[in-house]
């Protein structure tokens, strides 16, 4: 008998077999999704994020992000709302806030959730306001996600006064509250004009520590591996061993760690908002309507609940899903 | 024949998993008498772990004792009876609280592997010591501090009285090993049930620790049972050897039997397998192939597939625990070989070597 | 005693770090463009000798280098000890000048008293809030894993995780102020001014208000903690149960709740302390949300408004004394994490 070969001619019986335990792998892509699917707080997390997407779509995407990229609108709510919807025009001269139908009176099923300071639809804003939070949290991820990674790559892969310095300045950028750094880094390169872009890309920029740190710690495992000292010693280009051998085996985590923030994301530009260092009026923003309900508190409380609400859930839905993934590819005690 | 401190009759205990039911202990029985030392051996995933925590009846979620039983000095830690043809734990059983109050700790005491681990690196030494003294014994605070610097010492750790205060990650390992042995042998237990304790120990140290728990042991007369994979250990300081095979015991005796009387193949093989100074690499005699799980053990004789002697028979049948004792102790053996159920009429398994009928 | 020198040690280390952040803010606040005196009065429109006035007024016609000098203390050092060539130096930071807010007109270090007790107040009640409900419902949670009560307290710290704070505070606001009418609605009490300050009867009333007004922040703020906190207690006790040493000690006949208070408990703490150090540059961030609600005049809002009104001297100083701040909170979780771990404070192995 050869050594490791337990297997002899028998068959069945629970007795019977040897070797063969039922084992399955516990790793690779289909036994995440299959952890995924039996995940129900996952599935859901999912299913949560997914309706977001759509919703963020509903109303087209290219005027939109073409607005959101190139600067501030023009009462594009008001006008869209018009073109599409035009009985949602307020009446001439009267601006109302008012509450929803059904809980309240002056309410009506023509403004489900209500009109804003301006007499413009509610559930609109809201739903416009999808859009921004969701591009947001995808480009500032997206852009954490690349400046941590070629960072962290370097870092880790060469080691030496490189890692040294790159990881000291990475520790004081992370020492920073992001909502202080953003609001710097605007103030500092808009002039004093702030804007939404300059948010997304100053979040980014604060989270370029996280994802530097991640992807450097994965580096530094894999770089003490056999095959990568064989790659180089073979002439390898360490640029392409990054590229090659790597980044690919850092992905699981790094997915996690995006998945979750993209939701800390919508919630720090939500806060940024609010204190007016993000969408500027009259984008459409969860967290500047925020802004304008906190002011208008005592007088409609209504105003306060749907945006937050909106938040919540949007990123409830990442931090599920963020959670189920991490669960699937790195079981921990539940 | 001298009255039985821990008798273990058929013990069984299964971990009911996702994946299936791991027959861990699948029917082991063995007993201890006061004063002796006696050997639990066997490679890993035996289930001789899972046989002490059975004892200690610590056994957790999703493990089990399904059946079998378990009597310590009159009491019954362990026992079934049939009604409606399932098995009922029986009304003598110990209670949850009368085993933590009158066996944990206080009739038995259990040393574990890992001496890094066992000790909680926030309290100091002495204190954790204490505690169980203080606990199981009829001791005051200060008394039971006393006893344990006491304890400290016996066991060869120098200073004990300044090192009580010190905390664990300021001992080295085999001195964490002492104040687990110190720990135990403080609360005075009748038995003592060591899984392991050298295993993470390097040779030198081993031999030190050995050599305390013999001087120990005939001092203070406390029962052992030794849990190891190492003969080597076992031939020191055994005075009876249980050979355990995935969830099964397959040997059993005195130790002079097991050793120079050896009664089945896998201890054989065990013996075999140990490097020996005056044989070289190309010489060593490996047991081939891995212990399979015991979620699906083997049909008939779960040794078989990796059994030199195999026959077909063994394929068939599931061995009893035949008496095969000749000298002057009592010895079992769960090998077919030794019975009269027609394994020398049978073919050889796989071509392997026949062994000529006596 | 090997607490004690832990403690001195890293006091000690702190001194290099303050420094740094010293000099680092300023090198940071003056390399951003923009000019402050512009937000006084439009630049094009004033006269020479007003902005010339400003400028001399706020000390900054002066170069960089000897601005960097005023603004340490070093320049008044130098000239206490009669080092020829400073003459009139102004005071700095070794003197507890922070420098004269422009947009106040108010020496910085003026403000900072009246604006750093109310935000530290409110961070500290907030800590204190989280810890106190985060650690119990994670114990419990762990010790019920997998039961109903689990089940709750997960789904309550993932709710926790995912509400923006400011919202939090709106909607309590709403709800306990606005509509139910028990709490007031925003600004903070504070214990250290005299109860007839507020036309309180006396210092009983004086704390009761101190605590009605601090409630709604407190919890506003601490919940995104409390939520953070009670996973990684609850997670950390579990870990702590697998653990041979708790194993042990049933086995040597430990009660179990003995074991869950004891054996268990402090070493969960660990991860519980190290959190908290990391919360604490988060908490700043919330902590600005929360004042901004709340119409508390604190550290938060006060910063915000330094860096929109480019006012330079008030940015620095905040900076530097929320850093200062930080650096003591950071000292302190790790005095604590080395009061429960000796293998901090008494590092020799044998």
């Amino acid at each position: 008998m050869a050594i490791g070969e337990s297997q002899t001619e028998l068959d069945d019986g629970p007795a019977g077999e040897i070797g063969d335990d039922g084992f399955e792998a516990d790793v690779g892509w289909r036994y995440t999704l299959r952890k995924i699917k039996g995940d129900a707080t996952a599935r859901f997390g999912l299913y949560v994020i997914i309706v977001v997407l759509a919703v963020s779509l509903v109303t087209g995407i290219d005027s939109n992000l073409e607005r959101l990229t190139l600067g501030r609108y023009e009462d594009f709510v008001l006008a869209e709302a018009i073109l599409s919807h035009p009985e949602h025009l307020p009446p001439p001269g009267e601006t109302e806030r008012r509450l929803p139908p059904a809980f309240a009176e002056e309410g009506s099923w023509a403004h489900p959730l209500g009109t804003d300071q301006n007499g413009r639809d509610y559930l609109t804003r809201l739903i416009y306001g999808t859009q921004v939070s969701v591009f947001v949290g995808i480009v500032a991820t997206l852009i954490g996600l690349v400046g941590g990674t070629i960072i962290g790559a370097i870092s880790g892969y060469y080691g030496g006064w490189v890692d040294d310095v790159l990881m000291r300045a990475v520790e004081t950028l992370y020492a920073i509250p992001p909502l202080v750094l953003v609001i710097v880094f605007t103030v500092f390169v808009s002039g004093n004009d702030p804007d939404i872009i300059y948010a997304v890309f100053g979040v980014g920029i604060a989270f370029i520590p996280v994802f530097a740190r991640l992807i450097r710690s994965r580096v530094l495992s894999v770089r003490e591996m056999d095959y990568v000292e064989a790659a180089r010693a073979a002439g390898v280009k360490d640029r392409d061993i990054l590229r090659r051998h790597v980044i690919p085996n850092s992905f699981a985590p790094v997915l996690v760690l995006a998945t979750l923030y993209i939701g800390v994301t919508i919630l720090i530009v939500a806060g940024l908002s609010f204190l007016g260092y993000g969408a500027q009026p009259p984008t459409a923003d969860w967290g500047e309507m925020l802004r304008v309900a906190h002011q208008y508190m005592h007088a409609n409380p209504w105003m306060s609940i749907w945006p937050g609400i909106a938040i919540l859930v949007t990123i409830m839905g990442f931090n599920l899903f963020g959670d189920g993934l991490q669960d699937a590819l790195d079981p921990r005690i539940k | 024949m001298t009255d039985t401190l821990l008798e273990v009759t058929d013990l069984k205990t299964h971990f009911f998993t996702e994946r299936g039911v791991v027959r861990a202990v699948d029917g082991i029985s063995f007993d201890v008498r006061p004063g002796e030392i006696v050997g639990l051996v066997g490679e890993s995933g035996a289930g001789k772990s899972v046989a002490t925590t059975s004892i200690m009846r610590l056994v957790d979620d999703p493990g089990q004792i399904v059946s079998g039983e378990i009597e310590f000095a009159g009491s019954t830690i362990v026992g079934f009876d049939e009604a409606d043809g399932e098995l009922v734990p029986r009304e003598e059983m110990l209670s949850n609280a009368d085993m933590r109050r009158q066996i944990r700790g206080n009739e038995i005491a259990i040393i574990f592997q890992d001496p890094m681990e066992s000790l909680n690196p926030v309290y100091s030494v002495g204190a954790q010591v204490r505690e169980f003294i203080e606990l199981n014994r009829d001791l005051s605070g200060g008394e039971a501090t006393e006893e344990a610097i006491e304890m400290l010492r016996r066991v060869g750790i120098p200073e004990a009285e300044d090192r009580y205060d010190e905390y664990p990650h300021q001992f080295s390992g085999g001195m964490r090993q002492r104040v687990l042995i110190a720990m135990a042998l403080g609360c005075r237990p009748r038995l003592i049930i060591a899984d392991e304790p050298t295993t993470a120990l390097d040779v030198t140290v081993e031999g030190q620790i050995l050599e305390l728990v013999r001087d120990l042991q005939a001092e203070f007369d406390t029962s052992f049972v030794w849990v190891t994979h190492d003969m080597g250990v076992v031939a020191e300081l055994c005075d009876r050897v249980n050979v355990m095979y995935l969830g099964k015991i397959v040997e059993q005796g005195p130790i002079d039997d097991i050793f120079y009387n050896t009664k089945h193949p896998y201890t054989e093989a065990l013996l075999s397998s140990i490097p020996r100074p005056d044989r070289t690499v190309a010489e060593l005699d490996p047991i081939e192939g891995t212990m399979p799980s015991a979620r699906n053990p083997p049909r008939g004789c779960r040794f078989h597939p990796r059994c030199p002697d195999a026959r077909e028979a063994c394929t068939r049948i599931d061995p009893e625990f035949y008496d095969v004792s000749d000298g002057a102790g009592v010895q079992y053996s769960a090998c077919i070989k030794h019975a009269d159920v027609g394994y020398w009429d049978s073919e050889p398994f796989d071509g392997q070597r026949l062994e000529q009928p006596p | 005693m090997g607490l004690l020198r832990y403690t001195i040690r890293r006091l000690l280390q702190a001194i290099p770090v303050m420094f740094g952040i010293a000099v680092i803010t300023f090198i940071l606040v003056n390399a951003t463009p923009g000019d402050p005196v512009d937000y006084m009065v439009a630049e094009e429109l004033a006269s020479e000798e007003l902005i010339a006035a400003i400028e001399e007024r706020y000390g900054l016609d002066e170069p960089l280098h000897i601005r960097f000098l005023h603004y340490l203390g070093f320049s008044w050092i130098l000239e206490a000890l009669g080092v020829p060539g400073f003459q009139d130096s102004p005071t700095g930071l070794l003197q507890g000048d922070l420098g004269l807010s422009m947009y106040y007109d108010r020496p910085v270090s003026e403000l900072m008293w009246t604006r750093l007790p109310p935000t530290l107040l409110l961070m500290i009640s907030a800590f204190a809030f989280a810890i106190a409900t985060a650690v119990p419902l994670g114990v419990l949670a762990a010790r019920r894993r997998n039961k109903p009560t689990d089940h709750i307290s997960r789904i309550v710290a993932l709710v926790g995780v995912s509400t923006p704070s400011f919202w939090i505070g709106i909607m309590l606001i709403i709800i306990f102020g606005v509509l139910l009418g028990w709490l007031p609605t925003g600004r903070l009490v504070y214990p250290w001014r005299p109860p007839a300050h507020y036309g309180y009867t006396g210092y009983p009333e004086l704390f009761y208000q101190t605590i009605r007004h601090l409630l709604l922040p407190m919890v506003a703020l601490g919940t995104l903690q409390m939520a953070t906190i009670m996973r990684v207690e609850r997670s950390s006790m579990i870990e702590s149960f697998q653990k041979d040493y708790v194993t042990l000690a049933r086995a040597y006949g430990v009660p179990e709740r003995t074991i869950m208070r004891k054996h268990a408990f402090r070493v969960s703490q660990l991860p519980v302390i190290t959190l908290v150090g990391l919360n604490l540059t988060s908490a700043i961030g919330g902590a600005v949300l929360i004042e901004e609600v709340f119409a508390i005049n604190g550290m938060g809002r006060l910063i915000i408004q330094a860096i929109g009104t480019l006012d330079y001297q008030l940015v620095l100083g905040t900076t530097v004394v929320i850093g200062f701040v930080f650096v003591i909170g950071v000292i302190i979780t790790d005095i604590a994490y080395a009061y429960v771990d000796p293998r901090v404070s008494y590092g020799e192995e044998r």
